[in-house]
């Protein structure tokens, strides 16, 4: 199974002194090549759904596994070359660099993964709509642009699995549409497993598989 | 596209504070590398220069003072000492070579030196190396006229010159040129010349010692002239070169124990005075570090606040897969490469200082500088700054390696 989540349990500290659980499920299962989305009110955890799962944070309890490995058992160092290899992500707020183009954006993402392939990364540019853009900076290029930049680079080292926070939360509708869009034919095209989170109902409208968070937690 | 992409477009977006610092530390490396050249081949040099003779004898006093005015055509003579003298000097068997000198006029500028032709053709004037002529002749010289000279006679000997070659290059002066020597060194507005004309009949091939901006007449020309004759039998100096170096010591204390004349080696009084300068060197060199460790502050300060800015970038590296120890490495390496780079810079402006400073020294003193020659002690500076970047870069580096990937890309407005 791609992605398995059994007894997760992640909890921070109030400003009480005490704690909160944020993530607390029992087990989740999402199939291979599946397009998935998470709902939720906003500020149920979906983010820290999907940082436990690209192992950019560890639950208290439990394992998360992506594609048979457990990166909730891994060091910092391992989650962070796993997650550069096999996980792409998609930011609510495009979270680009602003100092390097759009092509050096997704070149840094490769070089994270150790091994930079430049034809790749114009390629994936290319097929996102943005042949004409690769030498532009973040802030010489649309919102859209910049998100379209941002999926190109989430597939730079060719993942397995595909996370996306809200990745038209800064969106008009009609941008945010074809962002969606995009994100399934390059998903579908690519075979990535697509984990999207989101509150928006017109997203959530857009896929057949919904889960709301709150109903996976107990 | 590699961490150095990274390291140079990071210092580039912070290009005002990247160039400042890299300024401040190329200043004080500029003056520390300039140092240490002046320090390094004014002490070669001025000890090169006084090869082929090791005793100086001149009046009582200051032996620095008869050194520089002997050697490097610098200063007033001390005094004069009896032309007997260095008759007796001459047949001690411990002499090998004795020449008598007399300075007193100059033109332009330029010290005239009365001495015996065996100066020119008998000394080496430097590792080994005797003068050269690059054009003429040396002047005609007579022992036997000089002695009848100093005896009271009237002699008329030809008046010739041989021409340093600094002198050939900053006055009107070639072969069979003739000039009118001023009388005394102190450059006043309206000199005063001789009658008498010499003819420059030669011209020196450079050696890069005092010699070059120096004017060498014949002794017996000097004394027979109007305005020298009520000097006759005081000459000002002998350059002494002995048999053996035992007797280097020998004679300096026996020319010392006498009352009208002191005996100087000029390798000892020059180590001398280059031990003096040495405290004054040395308190150069620690401030021109003290610059260079302040600026590396400013560095450390820069960095470390652009920490904050920087927040968010790093946590999308790291959530991109960069490792801390990735994340390390580029923040020490901004840090380093700011030091090296400032070290370049500052290497070659100190021997461009070297060069101005050096250009200013030979005019004074004739000594050649340089400037441009590679001193071993760069290696050492460039490769301190490289462990000065690596030290400047670990607060700001840690403060980056410790960042939280959730926190940094978690918006804060």
């Amino acid at each position: 199974m791609p992605l398995l989540l059994e007894n997760v349990r992640k909890s921070y500290p109030t400003p009480e002194g005490g704690t909160s659980d944020v993530i607390r499920i029992k087990r989740l299962e999402i199939p291979d090549r599946a397009q998935w989305v998470i709902t939720g009110r906003s500020g149920c955890g979906k983010t820290t759904f999907l940082n436990l799962i690209s192992g950019i944070i560890t639950p208290d309890e439990g394992n998360v596994q992506v594609f048979g490995a457990d990166v909730s058992r891994m060091k910092e160092a391992e989650r962070d070359r796993y997650r550069a290899r096999h996980i792409g992500i998609v930011f609510q707020t495009f979270n680009l660099l602003p100092a390097f183009t759009a092509l050096e954006n997704v070149l840094l993402a490769q070089l994270f993964a150790g091994a930079v392939d430049r034809a790749r990364a114009e390629s994936l540019l290319d097929r996102v709509g943005l042949k004409d853009r690769m030498s532009y900076r973040p802030t010489q290029m649309s919102v859209g642009q910049q998100q379209r930049v941002a999926i190109a680079r989430s597939l730079a080292n060719n993942p397995s699995l595909l996370l996306a926070d809200e990745p038209t939360g800064n969106l008009d509708p009609t941008t945010g549409q074809t962002i969606i869009d995009l994100l399934k034919q390059v998903c579908g095209e690519g075979g990535q497993t697509l984990l999207l989170v989101t509150h928006q109902p017109q997203v959530v409208a857009a896929f057949k598989d919904v889960t709301d968070l709150s109903n996976l937690q107990n | 596209m590699t961490l150095w992409t990274i390291v140079r477009r990071s210092l580039a977006e912070r290009k005002l504070s990247s160039v400042l610092t890299t300024l401040s530390i190329a200043l004080g490396v500029a003056v520390t590398i300039a140092i240490l050249i002046l320090q390094r081949q004014g002490r070669e040099n001025f000890s090169q220069t006084t090869f082929g003779y090791e005793l100086v004898v001149g009046a009582k006093g200051s032996a620095l003072q008869l050194v520089l005015n002997t050697v490097f055509h610098m200063d007033r003579s001390p005094g004069t000492i009896p032309y007997p003298l260095y008759k007796e000097l001459k047949s001690s068997r411990d002499v090998r070579l004795a020449v008598p000198m007399a300075v007193g006029d100059a033109y332009r500028n330029h010290r005239i030196v009365g001495t015996s032709s065996a100066f020119l053709t008998d000394f080496e004037v430097a590792d080994g190396r005797r003068f050269a002529l690059a054009e003429g002749r040396v002047f005609e010289h007579s022992e036997e006229v000089l002695d009848r000279i100093m005896a009271g006679e009237h002699v008329h000997p030809k008046l010739e010159a041989v021409i340093g070659s600094a002198v050939a290059r900053r006055t009107d002066l070639r072969i069979g040129s003739q000039f009118a020597p001023e009388h005394g060194i102190v450059e006043t507005v309206e000199p005063q010349h001789h009658d008498e004309k010499w003819t420059v009949v030669g011209v020196l091939a450079p050696t890069g010692t005092p010699n070059d901006r120096a004017i060498f007449i014949s002794l017996e020309s000097f004394f027979s002239i109007a305005m020298h004759q009520e000097k006759k039998a005081q000459i000002s100096a002998v350059v002494i070169a002995t048999r053996t170096p035992l007797a280097v010591r020998k004679l300096e204390q026996m020319i010392n124990a006498r009352t009208d004349a002191q005996a100087a080696v000029p390798a000892m009084v020059v180590g001398d005075l280059f031990d003096t300068f040495a405290q004054v060197e040395t308190l150069l060199l620690a401030v021109s570090t003290l610059v260079v460790l302040v600026a590396s502050v400013s560095i450390l300060v820069s960095i470390y606040n652009s920490m904050s800015e920087r927040r968010r970038a790093i946590a999308i590296m790291r959530a991109l897969g960069a490792r801390r120890a990735t994340i390390l490495a580029i923040i020490e390496l901004e840090a380093v490469t700011l030091c090296v780079l400032g070290g370049l810079v500052g290497a070659a402006g100190g021997h461009l200082l070297a060069a101005a400073s050096g250009s200013y020294i030979g005019r004074v003193s004739g000594v050649s500088v340089s400037p441009f020659a590679f001193h071993p002690i760069e290696l050492a500076v460039l490769g301190g700054l490289v462990v000065l970047g690596g030290l400047v870069g670990i607060l700001p580096a840690l403060k980056a390696y410790r960042a939280d990937i959730a926190d940094g890309l978690t918006p804060t407005a």
